[in-house]
């Protein structure tokens, strides 16, 4: 055992090995994402043939590069912890799992949604009166009852919140809105916005540092942003 | 009564039921963590580094304010005076609190220490709430060339430990700070810091200052190669005053060592002393290591010592000669014979085995796995010298 670690592995000058070796990892969130993500790729030469298939394998590789197709919030996990150098995320999922070490790179536009507290018609959200609220997002949905001077109880749902007022387990919901359409089809009304949220490129801290392609890219997908806002 | 295995697991799983985010070590793991513990405090040594044990607990009140860690992250809990306690989030406070009780004639200190740390984290964040760390504190001076011993001195630990390709980053929080964007200065290499200088228009001066002079030191040392600098780096912990230093190796996708400058206030005599240090992850060591290693046998080392009933103290006798000549002896009680014992000894590793009997001993050298000669601990293969 001592051997593996004898001096003779010790750097031998000042002249560096590159550490970029082996295919770029991107992670995207399935579903909603994903052509905004595939346009600006591309734009950015990137070759998105694979990411847009119908392959039914949620890792695909395209040469140089390959996609994780993975849920909105385990993007974070993937690229703090390396699995994946470059991510894309929206803004409400890092606000909502806060301190990561990740590096938010460039917001990149797309993808925009907002954060709202919603209703069925005719409830009353009185200050001092007490609501219980379901939502995907309970760290987000406290501060902003808070600062909405609510008394109130958290119901945390993986998902379908819309239904939750109906079935008679919540008065109200936190959730994200970006047509209305989900909310309408509910019999739930917009009590007040909290937040707008866009899709940011997130990376790898270590990769970012280090390994220059990286790098490029990143700096290839923010300029193809500006193109696009322009 | 009987039990389903089923009730019988969750019993079991009851009682051996761990907190989270702790675990154990043993065999070729333990074998690891002790070689790195040896290892990186025997770098530090060499730099004069001395090492001192803190206590695991703490008063609340020696964490840094503002707080140093987020308070979810902390373990407290109370003494029957009903002081608060916490559980060390990492080792450097403690070793900041033992230093600022010394004379101030005693400046500059050396200080280097092995211990674990506690943080309790999300759940599932995949990352160990016991962290072990292996550092060094120097204590004193407030100049750029501590800090760039500081950089020497990590690169060389983790080095030796068998990192290869290590890099660090350097990032400077109070730097980054006056500036508006720091997104818009990508990481450069120290090589080309002097355009990446120019770039800081207007950062403080002393900021700038300090950050100069740490580039030149490096590159007098010779590592401005694999030095980057870096804006968009601020350390997890809040307490650091000066530039902030991080290390990768290749092969890995987290820091493998964390630290920078920072400055204690002795709570003591209310004077303040500057620092700067480092603190190794030495799991996250661990696991390049040992990705590394499960491609290699392991070898063989030590004796197994088996012996005949009426023969333990013939046993006894040869265990405690071997152990005088340095080699590891481990004595089997109850084998039948040498067969047994050999096979015993195949199981734990060890090198080779020895009978002992009432008229002499057997000693059979084990085959290593890739088919190496070997030779036994005694010279010849049977009878009393």
């Amino acid at each position: 055992m001592r051997a593996a670690v004898s001096s003779q592995d010790l750097r031998g000058g000042i002249e560096m090995q590159p550490m970029d070796v082996g295919a770029i990892c991107f992670a995207v969130p399935k579903g909603r994402l994903v052509p905004g993500t595939a346009a600006l790729l591309s734009k950015a030469g990137i070759d998105t043939l694979a990411l847009l298939s119908d392959e039914r394998s949620l890792i695909r590789t395209n040469g140089s590069v390959s996609f994780a197709l993975i849920r909105n919030e385990d993007v974070p996990t993937y690229v703090e912890r390396g699995a994946a150098a470059v991510g894309f995320v929206g803004k409400d999922v890092l606000r909502e799992q806060g301190n990561r070490d990740l590096i938010e790179y460039a917001d990149l536009g797309i993808g925009e949604c907002h954060l709202v507290v919603a209703a069925p018609e005719g409830t009353q959200l009185v200050p001092d009166g007490f609501v219980r609220v379901a939502t995907k997002y309970p760290n987000l949905a406290r501060q902003a009852l808070d600062k909405l001077g609510l008394r109130y109880e958290i119901i945390t749902l993986r998902g379908s919140c819309e239904i939750a007022p109906r079935a008679g387990l919540a008065d109200a919901i936190v959730d994200l809105k970006s047509t209305g359409e989900t909310l309408r089809a509910n019999n739930l009304i917009e009590v007040c916005q909290i937040e707008s949220f866009t899709a940011t490129l997130v990376l790898n801290p270590q990769a970012y540092r280090t390994d220059s392609r990286v790098r490029e890219i990143a700096e290839k997908i923010s300029a193809a942003t500006r193109e696009c806002a322009s | 009564m009987l039990e389903t295995a089923a009730e019988e697991v969750f019993r079991l799983s009851e009682k051996v039921a761990l907190p989270d985010g702790v675990r154990d070590f043993v065999n070729s793991e333990a074998d690891l963590l002790r070689f790195l513990r040896g290892t990186l405090l025997d770098e530090m040594r060499l730099w004069g580094y001395e090492e001192v044990f803190v206590p695991t607990l703490e008063l609340d009140g020696v964490l840094k304010r503002p707080s140093a860690y987020s308070e979810e992250l902390l373990y407290r809990l109370f003494d029957r005076k009903g002081r608060v306690m916490v559980l060390r989030p990492d080792i450097t406070q403690s070793v900041a609190r033992l230093a600022g009780e010394q004379r101030e004639e005693q400046l500059p200190l050396r200080y280097s220490y092995f211990g674990n740390a506690f943080r309790q984290l999300r759940e599932g964040s995949g990352r160990p709430h016991e962290v072990w760390q292996a550092g060094f504190e120097f204590i004193g001076p407030d100049t750029a060339q501590a800090d760039a011993e500081a950089l020497c001195l990590g690169f060389a630990a983790l080095e030796r430990a068998g990192m290869s390709e290590v890099k660090a980053c350097v990032g400077y929080p109070a730097l980054a700070a006056g500036l508006y964007s720091p997104m818009n200065i990508p990481p450069i290499g120290f090589s080309e810091m002097e355009l990446g200088i120019q770039a800081l228009v207007n950062a403080p001066e002393q900021c700038v200052q300090h950050l100069e002079r740490l580039v030149q030191a490096v590159i007098q040392c010779g590592l401005e190669q694999s030095c980057i600098f870096d804006m968009t780096l601020a350390r997890e912990i809040g307490y650091y005053t000066g530039p902030v230093f991080e290390f990768y190796a290749a092969g890995g996708s987290r820091p493998l060592a964390g630290g920078g400058r920072y400055e204690h206030v002795c709570s003591r005599t209310g004077r303040t002393i500057a620092a700067t240090g480092l603190a190794i992850d030495v799991l996250q060591v661990m696991t390049l290591l040992k990705d590394r290693e499960s491609r290699q046998s392991v070898s063989r080392c030590g004796v197994l010592l088996g012996y005949e009933p009426e023969a333990f103290d013939r046993a006894q006798q040869l265990a405690q000669c071997l152990r005088k000549t340095g080699n590891v002896t481990e004595v089997q009680q109850g084998v039948k014979d040498a067969r047994e014992l050999c096979e015993r000894a195949k199981q734990r590793k060890r090198k080779s085995a020895i009978f002992v009997t009432r008229s002499g001993y057997e000693e059979y050298v084990l085959p290593e796995a890739d088919q190496r000669e070997s030779s036994g601990v005694l010279t010849g293969s049977s009878g009393w010298h």
